[in-house]
């Protein structure tokens, strides 16, 4: 009877004692339990409690032959770091132990890098950075002080670079070239590797350049197009210029019209094209890349492409401008600008018409002037005309 | 007997009818209708999920609370068996046989005569309001609403007249189910069709104590409206008892929720003289055939015993009128006749008259009329009118029912496979979209996806209150609401961001340059023909949206209620009525009729009236067809013949146009056509001819020089242009003397041009999951080069000039901050016009940011006219001092046409002249300039634009013109931004990097104008048909 009472003032009031049986120091993922050792062969049920950088964990067992076992099928056991185990019978704390997780160093790692900025300019301040870490298959990182590969190749040269990690990671910087094109670099630890990245050294700023022209001839006809085309642009360092630049050209003419025109460079070279003029006269051509570079001036010259004409008036009230002819004696091309100003003392009405054939035809009858004497003056192609006509 | 038989064959030979002419035309008809899609979409809610009303996929989320549910659950119900269309169809069905047999009942209860009853379910089936409701309008709910109601009638006087409680449970479980159906048609119908009926039964009762109507005087009337008035009151309380519990989660909706929005303007309430179409649609089609027998249904509703629903029907008639009459407006209020949609009234009023149209048919047929007509006139000529009568009531119908093919209503049918293909690839559906010309077809695709959308089409639904506050019932339509409608898209184009509106479905292409110039650019053509826009830099829709969460009780109500109300009526109603068929202890009461109601004879003064009704109807047809063939004489003058010639070119019928040209032989229609397909632009491609005013400078008998002022409308900007037109007279018809065109012929047959082609691979890795790190490219480096804020006529601006300083082609978002002197801040706005937001490499561009006000309040604007320019600068409550600036980038490959140069530029104290000439290979349809403007101070300070009215063909020419800016207003306020970032990073470290140490910014075209020094000139071209599209 006093055996009975005793093992139930044992049983409620003396804790078992327990010993940690796992090692301190365990790899990520390769452990299966948590195990301890009780002093008393009792089904006692009993919690663990588990802290770790990622937050807490519970999970109870029941004693079996005097011994506790906590299967770590959590995924928190996968993580690498410092656990607090704190074991519980009831509410009444039985051992506190600390082990730590190490990641799996015996195999080859998993490397996980980045980098960036991925385009960067030419010249060497333009810097890119790559950060490389090495992982176990669980991504816990290796230890601090992993020593990480980093590896740059560009045309004919490479750049081998090492670094050690630090929390996680490691990185390092490369610089850029002076040449313009597409380094590839590559992050390795041991003989693992990450897929290799590719990174856009730019031109850097262009520098002045030069323009040239070509045409059909010489002649201001409205119609022959002049091609203006810079020569090949590049950069402070040699480089050839980014396709698709923009350049814009600005044509003053010796009549004071000013005139613009874009062009964006394909292997470096922009090129515009313009009409000539509809009659002589001179431009003056200047290109430049906002902000960065231009070109020197060049003059295109365009001769008179109209020879001189007659102007006609008939009884029906219509003027006939013609046959105009152009600079080899052809008839100018159908469809030839010609402006028409009629002109009297309180009246000025001017009509744009366009040859056919060389010849031009306005119904002055149906302008629905009123009677009396004007002047008129034709112009096409520089070429001026006057007449003075009588509308009846 | 002979009778009892009779009607029942005329009614079901009107079911036949009904079935045969409605179920035929309703597969060709519902799709095309304004609502459809809509309860098509509702009814794709609660099949998906039932218990939960808040529907997230328009607008910002809204609840489906706002609207009787019983139609869409019906649908969705039936969509279990067959989707969603079989289930719509099978309502459809159902709404016809519903209605035809409640027209029966409510005529047999107002005419007392079984033969006119059937004759009434045969007329029903043609009634043009129905047709119109049904087959234009496809209003479901509105059609099973008014059918329930029909059915309770006769139920309704049946207990206050004879005070049976079965009468009062089978009226009141109706009455719940088209409460459910539609809540508005029971409300007004207590108003308009159960009180006056209240009233027919309280005479009925008199008159069986006193033996005939005449006998019953105001003393005997009361002491039965004294006697009924416990059942009327009882009745009245039920209805409204039963429309507050079983949508109670719709009126705690209304109340917490009110409507609080800007009235959408509805054609019903125009005034039908002046607006002749609103009067063509809301009083003449619903109206019908139904207008020869006016005054006889006038007269017959007039009679002592229904001289209640008289009244309620001339109160109908005239509420029906609109905005014709001030009465309307008078009785309404001024409120409630901006919100209500009033051709529900006209709507009412025909069902009124077709139930009595019944009695004036069997009148007609077999009736006193036909004997009164006989009387005096030969049996041809009463064939004549049999004649006449059939033909009117089928043209009448078949004319409403086809009324899409005569004026369509619809854009043509979408598949919608490929957007939800779309939609569905590549997480498209992580942001909105919004649809551009799909009119009511948005609702099919929504409900079709999950993707969400800003738009909608449910207007009392929305929250957004720049939807709210305007007049703009859908941004999907947005351009045919004049200048609100325009003005509001625009500011969801602008700023995308606010709303995650990434993509744009465009079925009409008359959007294309608004969303061009506000940024946006294509990415795909569907297989359907469907454009798709985007936008970049949009920021994906956060994963938890705002709800508004209604109690769980609300929930179950709202999913159980109106099914269940719907089974206790059909158990009442058709159950029980059924069984006590069998069990022969059928005692419900089906007649009416007293000897007094059925009339042995015609009023004369009726048969007169009605007769001369009759001539004043055809005299009044054939005036409208006399106005209708002088509006076609296109050529009887020199102005008419210039206004017919625009006319036709607005309306796309280019040989017709033609048709009004005197043309020389040598100028066949071909050429005609030709010369006009290469002059599109602005104006002719995308624009509308809003006026054409014509004027006569010369004139004799055979000659004329016409003047025509012309105002274009196009999404971006209003046109003015005056022509000059020489008409000559040719027999006795005009010509306009046909004008060829002449333009200089470009040189070089065949030409090449050297264009970068720039291409980004995006995923280059075939993967569903998200576009991998090393797959995205860093964000192009661009630089502010200088800001200011300026405030010019009152309005705060904020102009700058941006450059492209990377070595890709980037697509700029601009964002401006607002700031008080105390640095609160005011407002923010992105750019809209006023950029370029496609750049190449090194390329600059001037901007300006407006800061719009986000919606209007209380202001009446539907009279105003059209006017895409539309702006209304934001009403700040404090003085701006200082601002940010923000700029984002990303890489494009889109939009880069630069080929395009400014030649003979002259500036004058007008402003400024030149040509424009395109370089390269592909036609610009809309080039636009940029001006910076600089002061003396060689400072930036205005930035504007000019869209250039013609398209520019490769290798040609055309003349722009501006006029100088008045800037005498303009005030620097803050020459700097107190900030600026560039891609989250500080502007002064990227200009310190990247802006060059000698060049400073070269083409400033000098200028003597007040305030300006000088300016520069940008060019944006937009390629309407780029390949490889």
């Amino acid at each position: 009877m006093t055996g009975i009472l005793m093992v139930a003032f044992w049983n409620t009031q003396a804790s078992p004692r327990v010993k940690l049986l796992s090692k301190d120091t365990l790899v990520a993922g390769q452990v299966e339990e948590i195990l301890y050792q009780v002093d008393r062969d009792e089904p006692l049920s009993l919690r663990l409690v588990v802290l770790h950088n990622f937050g807490v964990y519970s999970q109870k067992a029941t004693v079996n032959n005097c011994m506790v076992s906590f299967k770590t099928s959590s995924v928190i056991w996968d993580h690498s770091g410092r656990f607090e185990l704190t074991l519980y019978y009831q509410d009444k704390v039985l051992s506190k132990n600390i082990i730590t997780m190490v990641p799996g160093t015996s195999y080859a790692p998993e490397v996980e890098a980045y980098c960036g900025p991925k385009q960067i300019l030419a010249g060497g301040e333009d810097f890119t950075m790559v950060i490389g870490s090495s992982l176990d298959s669980l991504d816990n990182p290796w230890p601090v002080g992993t020593e990480i590969t980093y590896r740059y190749v560009f045309k004919s040269h490479a750049k081998l670079r090492t670094a050690k990690t630090k929390v996680l990671h490691s990185y390092v910087r490369f610089y850029s070239d002076n040449e313009s094109g597409t380094p590839v670099i590559s992050v390795a630890k041991d003989n693992s590797s990450r897929n290799e990245f590719d990174i856009t050294i730019y031109p850097n700023h262009p520098k002045s350049f030069k323009l040239s022209y070509d045409r059909a001839h010489p002649y201001a006809d409205g119609k022959q197009i002049t091609t203006i085309v810079t020569n090949e642009i590049i950069d402070t360092l040699g480089n050839r210029i980014a396709d698709g630049s923009m350049v814009y050209f600005e044509i003053n003419t010796s009549y004071g019209e000013i005139m613009q025109a874009m062009g964006t460079t394909v292997g470096g070279i922009a090129d515009i094209t313009l009409p000539a003029p509809a009659k002589a006269m001179d431009w003056s051509v200047r290109a430049y890349i906002e902000d960065y570079s231009q070109s020197n001036t060049i003059s295109i010259p365009y001769l008179p492409s109209v020879k001189p004409f007659a102007i006609q008036w008939t009884k029906d009230q219509q003027l006939i401008i013609g046959p105009v002819t152009g600079f080899l004696q052809q008839y100018v091309p159908n469809y030839t600008e010609m402006e028409v100003m009629i002109c009297a003392d309180h009246t000025e009405v001017t009509r744009t018409i366009y040859s056919r054939e060389g010849m031009a035809f306005l119904d002055v009858g149906e302008m629905g002037l009123e009677k009396g004497t004007y002047t008129v003056t034709v112009g096409c192609g520089g070429q001026i005309k006057g007449k003075t006509i009588m509308i009846k | 007997m002979q009778s009892h038989k009779n009607h029942y064959l005329l009614l079901v030979l009107a079911l036949a009818i009904a079935l045969l002419f409605h179920g035929s035309s309703i597969f060709g008809s519902l799709e095309n209708t304004y609502d459809f899609y809509v309860h098509v979409f509702f009814a794709s809610h609660y099949a998906e999920s039932w218990f939960e009303p808040w529907e997230t996929k328009w607008y910002t989320g809204f609840s489906l609370t706002s609207y009787p549910p019983l139609t869409h659950q019906l649908i969705a119900v039936l969509s279990m068996l067959g989707g969603l269309k079989f289930g719509a169809y099978t309502v459809g069905f159902a709404i016809i046989l519903l209605y035809v047999t409640g027209i029966y009942r409510f005529s047999k209860l107002i005419t007392g005569n079984r033969q006119a009853a059937g004759y009434a379910a045969l007329v029903g089936v043609f009634t043009p309001s129905v047709v119109e409701s049904l087959h234009v309008f496809g209003q479901m709910p509105m059609m099973l609403g008014i059918g329930w109601l029909l059915h309770s009638l006769p139920e309704i006087y049946l207990w206050v007249r004879f005070g049976k409680l079965k009468y009062f449970r089978n009226a009141v479980s109706i009455i719940a189910v088209a409460v459910c159906s539609h809540h508005v048609t029971p409300i007004f119908g207590m108003v308009f069709f159960v009180l006056p009926l209240m009233g027919t039964a309280v005479m009925d009762g008199a008159r069986q104590e006193a033996g005939s109507y005449r006998k019953v005087g105001f003393p005997l009337f009361f002491k039965y409206v004294k006697r009924f008035l416990p059942r009327i009151i009882v009745q009245g309380a039920a209805i409204v008892v039963a429309a507050v519990v079983v949508i109670l989660p719709y009126w705690i909706l209304s109340k917490s929720d009110p409507i609080t929005q800007v009235p959408i303007p509805h054609g019903s309430r125009d005034n039908f003289i002046e607006v002749f179409s609103s009067g063509l649609v809301f009083f003449i089609i619903p109206w019908g055939f139904l207008l020869v027998i006016l005054p006889y249904a006038l007269y017959r509703f007039f009679s002592k015993r229904n001289i209640f629903l008289g009244l309620s029907l001339v109160l109908l008639l005239v509420l029906g009128t609109g905005g014709t009459t001030p009465i309307p407006k008078i009785l309404l209020g001024e409120n409630a006749f901006s919100i209500l949609t009033l051709e529900r009234f006209t709507f009412w009023a025909t069902i009124f008259v077709t139930a009595m149209a019944g009695e004036f048919v069997w009148s007609f047929f077999e009736g006193p009329i036909k004997n009164r007509i006989l009387l005096n006139n030969s049996q041809i000529a009463y064939n004549f009118l049999v004649g006449f009568m059939v033909t009117a009531i089928f043209c009448s119908a078949g004319f409403t029912m086809n009324l899409r093919h005569f004026r369509p209503l619809q854009p043509a049918k979408i598949d919608v496979i490929p957007i939800v293909n779309f939609i569905n690839s590549d997480k498209h559906d992580k942001w909105r979209f919004l649809t551009l010309g799909f009119g009511d077809q948005m609702a099919w695709l929504s409900a079709n996806t999950q993707a969400l959308t800003i738009d909608g089409n449910y207007h009392s639904a929305r929250r957004v209150p720049e939807l709210t506050s305007r007049a703009v019932e859908r941004l999907e339509n947005s351009k045919y609401r004049g200048n609100e409608g325009i003005g509001t898209l625009q500011q969801f184009l602008t700023y995308p961001e606010k709303y995650h509106l990434k993509y744009i479905f465009s079925n009409d292409k008359f959007y294309d340059p608004i969303l061009y110039f506000c940024g946006w650019h294509r990415v795909k053509l569907l297989d359907n023909g469907i454009m798709v826009w985007e936008r970049e830099d949009v920021s994906a829709l956060p994963s938890i949206l705002p709800k508004k969460e209604i109690p769980v009780y609300q929930k179950i109500m709202w999913g159980v209620i109106p099914l269940a109300c719907l089974v206790f009526a059909f158990f009442f109603n058709l159950q029980l009525h059924w069984i006590h068929h069998i069990i022969k202890k059928n005692k419900n009461r089906d007649d009416y009729s007293n000897p007094e109601m059925v009339k042995p004879e015609v009023h004369p003064v009726t048969y007169l009236l009605s007769k001369y009704w009759f001539f004043i109807m055809l005299l009044l047809a054939a005036l409208v067809i006399y106005k209708l063939y002088f509006l076609n004489l296109k050529q009887v003058s020199p102005t008419k013949v210039v206004e017919s010639y625009y006319d036709a070119l607005d309306f796309k019928e280019f040989s017709r146009a033609y048709t009004y040209l005197e043309a020389p032989e040598d100028y066949p229609v071909d050429q005609f056509m030709l010369e006009l397909s290469v002059t599109d632009g602005l104006a002719d491609s995308y624009g509308k001819i809003n006026t054409i005013k014509t004027k006569l400078v010369r004139y004799n008998a055979h000659q004329a020089l016409v003047a025509v002022d012309l105002t274009y409308i196009t999404p971006l900007e209003t046109f003015q242009e005056t022509r000059h037109h020489i008409v000559k007279r040719n027999g006795f018809d005009w010509f306009i003397k046909a004008e060829p065109l002449e333009y200089p012929i470009p040189a070089d047959q065949f030409y090449t041009t050297q264009t970068p082609a720039f291409k980004n691979q995006g995923k280059k890795r075939i993967t569903v999951e998200e576009t991998f790190h090393t797959d995205i490219l860093d964000r192009p480096v661009v630089h502010i080069m200088e800001s200011a804020l300026v405030i010019n006529d009152g309005a705060y601006s904020v102009v700058g000039l941006l450059q492209n300083v990377d070595s890709y082609p980037a697509d700029i978002t601009l964002k401006a901050t607002l700031f008080d002197d105390n640095g609160a801040f005011l407002i923010d706005y992105t750019e809209k016009f006023e950029v370029i937001h496609k750049l190449s490499p090194k390329e600059t561009t001037p901007f300006k940011i407006d800061f719009e006000m986000l919606g209007w309040t209380n202001e009446n604007r539907e009279n105003d006219l059209f006017d895409p320019d539309q702006f209304m600068e934001a009403n700040l409550r404090e003085r701006a001092c200082s601002f940010k600036l923000e700029a984002l980038a990303t890489v494009t490959v889109h939009d880069l046409y630069k080929d395009m140069a400014i030649m003979n530029v002259v500036t004058d104290e007008q402003g400024i002249t030149g040509k424009l000439f395109n370089q390269g290979t592909k036609a610009v349809t809309i080039p636009q300039l940029l001006f910076a403007y600089y002061d003396d101070n060689d400072r930036l300070t205005w930035v504007d634009h000019l869209f250039a009215e013609k398209s520019i063909m490769p290798r040609r020419v055309d003349d722009f013109t501006k006029s100088r800016p008045i800037l005498s207003q303009l005030e620097v306020v803050a020459p700097a931004a107190t900030e600026i970032l560039v891609n989250g990073l500080q502007n002064d470290m990227i200009t310190a990097k990247y802006k060059s140490k000698g060049y400073p910014v070269n083409n400033k075209i000098p200028v003597s104008w007040p305030g300006i020094q000088s300016l520069t000139f940008s060019l944006n071209n937009y390629v309407g048909n780029p390949t490889p599209f």
